[in-house]
This record gives C-alpha cells, sequence and structure tokens, in this order.
C-alpha cells in the first residue's frame, strides 16, 4: 500500500468516527467540537485530492465561520450546562443492521460499474494555473459568470434574512 | 571557498549534506523526503519559540523605556536572562485545575493556540529557495490559521467552566473574527496586484514594495493584525481591570505560559508576515547572490514592524468594546472594500502604461480614500453635548485671594 | 504540490507536539497539592451559590453571521484575484458588481444598527 493510501484510510476511519459521534453525543457541545474534527478530516481529504484551494476554504470558511458561528448558536439556545438526552431511540441496532446491509449491497455494486474502474489521471497544471483557470472560468461570460452573480444574491438574501430574524430580540435577551 | 559557500547559504548547503548523507545510509526516495520535512519543521518550531524569549526581553525593557522606567535589569547584564528566570519559574508552578473542568477543551486550548500561532511560520519565505512550505493558496492557509487561533480561545473559554470566562472568551473570538474581515479584503488587493496567492511569488514579484502602491492598504493591514493579536489598544479580553484575567483566568503554570508564548509570538509572526507581503521579506541589495542576507533583510524589517507595534502598545489608551467594534464594522471594512473596487477598476485601465504612472496614480488613490473616509467618519461620530457639571458657582469653593477680598475663603 | 501539504502536516504535528512535551514536563516537575478551595471555581473570591449560566447577547452571533458572509464573499473573489491578469475589463466590472450587491446588504444591516455593540 503506498503511503498516500495509507493517510486516506486513517482520515477516512477518523471523519467517519467522528461524524457518528456528532449525531450521538449526548453534550451537544461535545458534539460540536466532533464536528470541527469531522470539518478537518473533509480538509485533509481535499488535500488529498489535490485540491488545494478547496482545502484552505474548508479550513477558512467551515472551521473558522461556520464551527465558531455554531458554537454561538448553542451557547445562545442552551442552557449549556444541563443537556442530557439520549441521541438515539431503542431501534439502534436494526437500524444499524439495515445500514451495514444496503452498504455492502451498495459498495459491491459500485465496484462493478465503470466509474470505478477507470483510470486516474493526476491534474496536469500544478501550482497557481489551476487556480488561475478555475478564475477565468467563473468569470467568463460564457462560463460560470450567471452562477456568480446569483451567488452574490444568495450571500444577501441570507445577510438581510439572518439580520432580520435575529433582530427581533436584540439586546439582552437569550432568543 | 568552502567556508564562503557555507557562509553564503548554510541551510541549503547543510540540506544537501543531509541528502547526501542519507543516500549514502540506503534510504529511499520517499523517506528521505519525509525525514527531511521533519528535521526542518522540528528545527523551525523550536527556533520560532526561542526567539519568544528574545522577545519577551525586548517588549519589557522597551515598554519600561516608553513608560519612563528601566525595565528588567538585576538578571544578568541589562536583565537579559531575565526571561529564563520567568520560563523556570513557571515551568515549576502547580498546575492547578479547577473542579469540574471539560478535561479535553480545557487541556487542548493552550497547545492549538500555539500551535495557530507556529503554523504561520510554514509559508514564510526566508530566501529565494528557503522556506518550509510553498503552498500554492498561502494567503488563504493564512486567514484559515487565524481561525484556528479563535477556536483556541473558545476553548479556552469553555473549558474553564466559569462564566466570566466563557464571556471573555466570547468578546475575544468576536474581536478577532471581526478583524479578519479588513485583513482579508487588503489581501485580496495584494493578490490582485502580485497575481499569486502563493507568499514566495508574492515577494518575487515585488519590485517595488507593495507599502508603496498600497499604503492605506498597509495601515488596514497593520491596524488589523494588531487587533487580532488581541494587544493593546485593542487588549480589551486581557484588562485586569475589568474581567479579572480574562478566558485564561483558569490556567496556572505553564498552561498560562502558553498563552502568553502564543501571545508574544503572534505579534512577532505577524510582523513577519507584514514585512514578506508589504515591505518586500527578503528582498534587498545582494539577496539573490548571498541568500543569508535575504535572511538578515527579513529579520531587520520585520523587527521594525514589530517595534512600531510594542510603541503603540506602549503609548495609546485602551478603547472600549463598542468603538473597538465600531472601528472594523464601520470604518475598516468599508473603506477596505472601496479601496478594492477602485482599485481593481483602475489597474485594469491603466494595464498597458508604464510603471511610474501605475505608482502615481495608485499612491493617489489612496491617499484620496484614506482622506475621504476620515472626512466621513468624522461626521458619522456623534459627539454627545457635554452636560454642564457645575452650573452656577459655589461660593465655598472659590480660589480668591483671602487677602484682597473681604468675604472670600470661607 | 502534495509535498508542501505534507510539509503543513508535518509542521502542524510538531507544532501540536512541542508545546504537549512542555507542558507534560511541566507537569512532572511542578507540585501537586491540590485543595478544596484551590480547585474551586473562580468567583471574584466569593463562593458561586447559582449553577453556572450566562446571560448570552444576541450581537454575538449577529456578528459571526455578518464575518461568515463576508468570508465566503472574499473565499468567491479569490479566484477572480489570482486570474486578474488575463481577465478582460467585463470580468472586473462583473466582480465589482458582486461586491456592490452585497455592499447594499451591508448598508441595509449598517442601518439597521445590527453593527454596534449595544
Amino acid at each position: 500500500m503506498t503511503p498516500l493510501q495509507i493517510v486516506f484510510l486513517l482520515v477516512s476511519i477518523v471523519t467517519i468516527f467522528s461524524a457518528i459521534l456528532v449525531v450521538s453525543l449526548q453534550k451537544i457541545f461535545h458534539a460540536a467540537l466532533w464536528l470541527i474534527v469531522t470539518l478537518m478530516g473533509v480538509a485533509i481529504l481535499f488535500v488529498l485530492l489535490e485540491a488545494s484551494f478547496f482545502a484552505a476554504v474548508q479550513i477558512l470558511v467551515y472551521i473558522g465561520a461556520i464551527a465558531i458561528i455554531l458554537i454561538f448558536a448553542i451557547m445562545l439556545t442552551r442552557n449549556i450546562m444541563s443537556d442530557e438526552e439520549i441521541q438515539s431511540n431503542r431501534s439502534w441496532g436494526l437500524v444499524l443492521l439495515l445500514v451495514l446491509v444496503f452498504a455492502v449491497i451498495f459498495i459491491n455494486q459500485l465496484s462493478q460499474s465503470a466509474i470505478f474502474n477507470s483510470i486516474l489521471y493526476p491534474l496536469e497544471v500544478q501550482g497557481q494555473d489551476n487556480i488561475m483557470a478555475f478564475g477565468q472560468g467563473l468569470l467568463d461570460p460564457a462560463g460560470f459568470a450567471l452562477p456568480f452573480e446569483l451567488a452574490s444574491l444568495l450571500l444577501l438574501a441570507a445577510l438581510v434574512g439572518g439580520v432580520y430574524l435575529a433582530m427581533d430580540k436584540k439586546g439582552g435577551e437569550a432568543k | 571557498m568552502k567556508i564562503l559557500e557555507f557562509l553564503s547559504d548554510p541551510i541549503i548547503v547543510i540540506q544537501e549534506w543531509i541528502i547526501q548523507l542519507f543516500t549514502n545510509w540506503g534510504v529511499t526516495q520517499e523517506w528521505q523526503t519525509f525525514l527531511l520535512y521533519l528535521i526542518g519543521s522540528a528545527i523551525l518550531g523550536t527556533s520560532a519559540l526561542l526567539i519568544t524569549l528574545v522577545l519577551i526581553w525586548a517588549e519589557r525593557k522597551i515598554i519600561g523605556r516608553l513608560q519612563d522606567r528601566l525595565g528588567p535589569n538585576r538578571i544578568g547584564p541589562w536583565g537579559i536572562f531575565q526571561p529564563v528566570a520567568d520560563m523556570l519559574k513557571i515551568f515549576i508552578k502547580e498546575h492547578i485545575i479547577p473542579d469540574e473542568v471539560d478535561p479535553i477543551p480545557y487541556h487542548i486550548a493552550p497547545i492549538i493556540s500555539v500551535a495557530s500561532v507556529l503554523l504561520m511560520w510554514a509559508i514564510v519565505p526566508f530566501s529565494d529557495n528557503v522556506r518550509g512550505s510553498d503552498l500554492n493558496v498561502a494567503i488563504l492557509f493564512l486567514l484559515g490559521v487565524g481561525g484556528l487561533g479563535e477556536l483556541g480561545v473558545i476553548l479556552a473559554g469553555w473549558g474553564s467552566n466559569n462564566k466570566y470566562s466563557m464571556l471573555a472568551a466570547f468578546r475575544a473570538s468576536a474581536q478577532m473574527i471581526s478583524y479578519e474581515v479588513p485583513m482579508a479584503i487588503v489581501l485580496l488587493i495584494v493578490v490582485i496586484l502580485s497575481g499569486s496567492m502563493s507568499l514566495g511569488d508574492i515577494v518575487s514579484s515585488q519590485n517595488i514594495a507593495n507599502i508603496f502602491l498600497l499604503p492605506l492598504g498597509a495601515l488596514i493591514f497593520f491596524i488589523a493584525s494588531i487587533a487580532e493579536n488581541g494587544r493593546a489598544p485593542f487588549d480589551l479580553a486581557e484588562a485586569e481591570s475589568e474581567l479579572v484575567a480574562g478566558f485564561n483566568m483558569e490556567y496556572s503554570g505553564l498552561k498560562f505560559g502558553m498563552f502568553y508564548v502564543a501571545d508574544f509570538l503572534r505579534a512577532f509572526t505577524s510582523s513577519v508576515i507584514f514585512a514578506s507581503i508589504f515591505l518586500g521579506g527578503w528582498r534587498g541589495p545582494g539577496a539573490e547572490q548571498i541568500p543569508i542576507l535575504g535572511f538578515f533583510y527579513l529579520l531587520i524589517k520585520s523587527t521594525i514592524i514589530w517595534f512600531i507595534g510594542v510603541w503603540i502598545r506602549g503609548s495609546m489608551p485602551r478603547f472600549r468594546v463598542d468603538q473597538m467594534m465600531a472601528i472594523t464594522w464601520k470604518f475598516l471594512t468599508p473603506l477596505s472594500l472601496a479601496l478594492l473596487i477602485v482599485i481593481a477598476f483602475v489597474n485594469k485601465l491603466l494595464a498597458n502604461s508604464s510603471q511610474l504612472i501605475q505608482v502615481v496614480v495608485f499612491l493617489i488613490i489612496n491617499f484620496v480614500l484614506f482622506y475621504i473616509g476620515f472626512l466621513i467618519s468624522n461626521k458619522l461620530i456623534n459627539e454627545k453635548v457635554r452636560m454642564e457639571v457645575s452650573s452656577h458657582k459655589r461660593v465655598l469653593a472659590q480660589p480668591t485671594n483671602i487677602f484682597t477680598q473681604p468675604n472670600s475663603g470661607g | 504540490m502534495l509535498n508542501q501539504w505534507l510539509y503543513i502536516g508535518i509542521f502542524f504535528i510538531v507544532a501540536l507536539f512541542l508545546p504537549f512535551v512542555a507542558i507534560f514536563l511541566a507537569r512532572i516537575l511542578s507540585p501537586k497539592k491540590p485543595t478544596k478551595i484551590k480547585n474551586s471555581v473562580y468567583e471574584c473570591g466569593m463562593e458561586t451559590y447559582k449553577p453556572t449560566w450566562i446571560q448570552f447577547k444576541i450581537q454575538y452571533y449577529l456578528y459571526g453571521l455578518v464575518f461568515l458572509i463576508f468570508d465566503v464573499e472574499i473565499v468567491f473573489l479569490f479566484p477572480f484575484a489570482v486570474a486578474y491578469n488575463k481577465l478582460a475589463l467585463f470580468a472586473v466590472v462583473e466582480a465589482i458588481i458582486f461586491i456592490l450587491i452585497l455592499l447594499v446588504g451591508y448598508l441595509y444591516i449598517w442601518r439597521k444598527d445590527a453593527l454596534s455593540w449595544q
């Protein structure tokens, strides 16, 4: 096994394990911390795919902004010291069995399909060139210029909507 | 001759020697790279932490002189062994762990704070081919590492199980995230000017140092990096008179020392980054042929910027929290956005004209925008009218001469 | 390019390891005498008599939200900045329109007084 495969295996196991912990832990702050580990694992997976721009964006936006806003929201809405609900119901055994069966069938069928047996070509452009191509494609009118502007409209809607909703009870009272 | 070659480029010579050693031992190529990286990062990390000792001493002496007193001068000549004594003392202090702390966030927080500062050293170019890592997204990596620092602060506040330190941690992290926005926008302008996100390329493309093209951007970046570090005049989160001690209240011994180290080291690290981005990094006369000179140029430039930071720390009073937030959201962010729009537009218009015209136009844009921003911010500051404290003369408190006025003096 | 990230990964592990070793050494070298008073939570010198609960202002969440929006906007603009030298004036105008749309939103929240600390 090449070192790349070993690293991929380790990172995947850590990511999946922490993702399971996110949904099953009782203390919600710990779930948020495991979410940060999961996001870091996804960033490392991006690095392994040689998409370094997206790895950096994952760290910057997800861990640096979204995880922090999540923690702020947890603080806002909970009496943090006392949350002790069990996060799963009594049928978790049956569901686990079904998920495993489904996963085995799924992986079996996919590994025989054409997608997974094709050869992966390494990226031709290195360094700054692939980001440059990405930028050119993003702003090209024949490329993705319209989704680019629509993304800014989406951000505008998120900004205005978020502030409007949060400003109802601004100033001292926990919402 | 060999000595001269070694002296002019010591790091590359040592690296070649180590590679030679590994090849003689029969180590494969991949393991060679891995071990070389391991040795390099261990040396870089340790020397960054050791620089902190010099920094602490220098800062205490300078702040002392600014406040008209001598700094530490008992231990060693001019007190140069003071940080060593401090370090020994803090190593042997008891680690008091309060009850009911959350163990994992409490213990990880100082480590993550120091790690986030150390990671910034990995991408700084020390000379033409000596650097930790030539990431092609180094600028985004810098911003992401700032996010890791905020995370360390929040973990420290949560892990202490103490509502005052949680409050202080949230204030500190709100301050840090607010000041990342103007910093990121100014970095965007720098990337526009140099066409690459890698720090090595940014330094190599600065035939004219970026500070002459973007003095306003440099100023915004400098203010934002001081604020993100949490130093005076933005050190509300650590103000002794306000919140007792802030988010690192429940830490004692070396864990507190780690937060202290992270604070001081971050000041120097952000001046190294500033020097690389705006002042031309390792560039200077003769630095291409003799790489060790590049290293010294970088050191001199970043020491000057760090000194200005310490100077500001010793001179200015602290901001209130609402003033601090108003500075970033109402002044720095719109100003940097305006700078971005104007520079992006004008640079495209001037794409074919000569270098001199570009520089002059940029300087004019910077000063005009600064002036406009200054005028607008002056208008936006509502000065509350001062109430009259004493509206009528109080008879007993008049400082008149009791010899000449017969009824005065009570 | 993977080599550069490998260096960052190794450096991250070294950067986590160095403070850990230092703190571990200090744990060994320091005295350990936990008393009940020393271990209690610090509350300006008095005992806590209520369960620890803070009143959390919504201002923090608003700052986080605005920071998130601006962060995503800047991330969209970075490929534009890298490809700047190869773009025509039209593409630059497109990007400026992108920024101006968000400036409109920014003006709205400024007037709504979401940016000032109460």
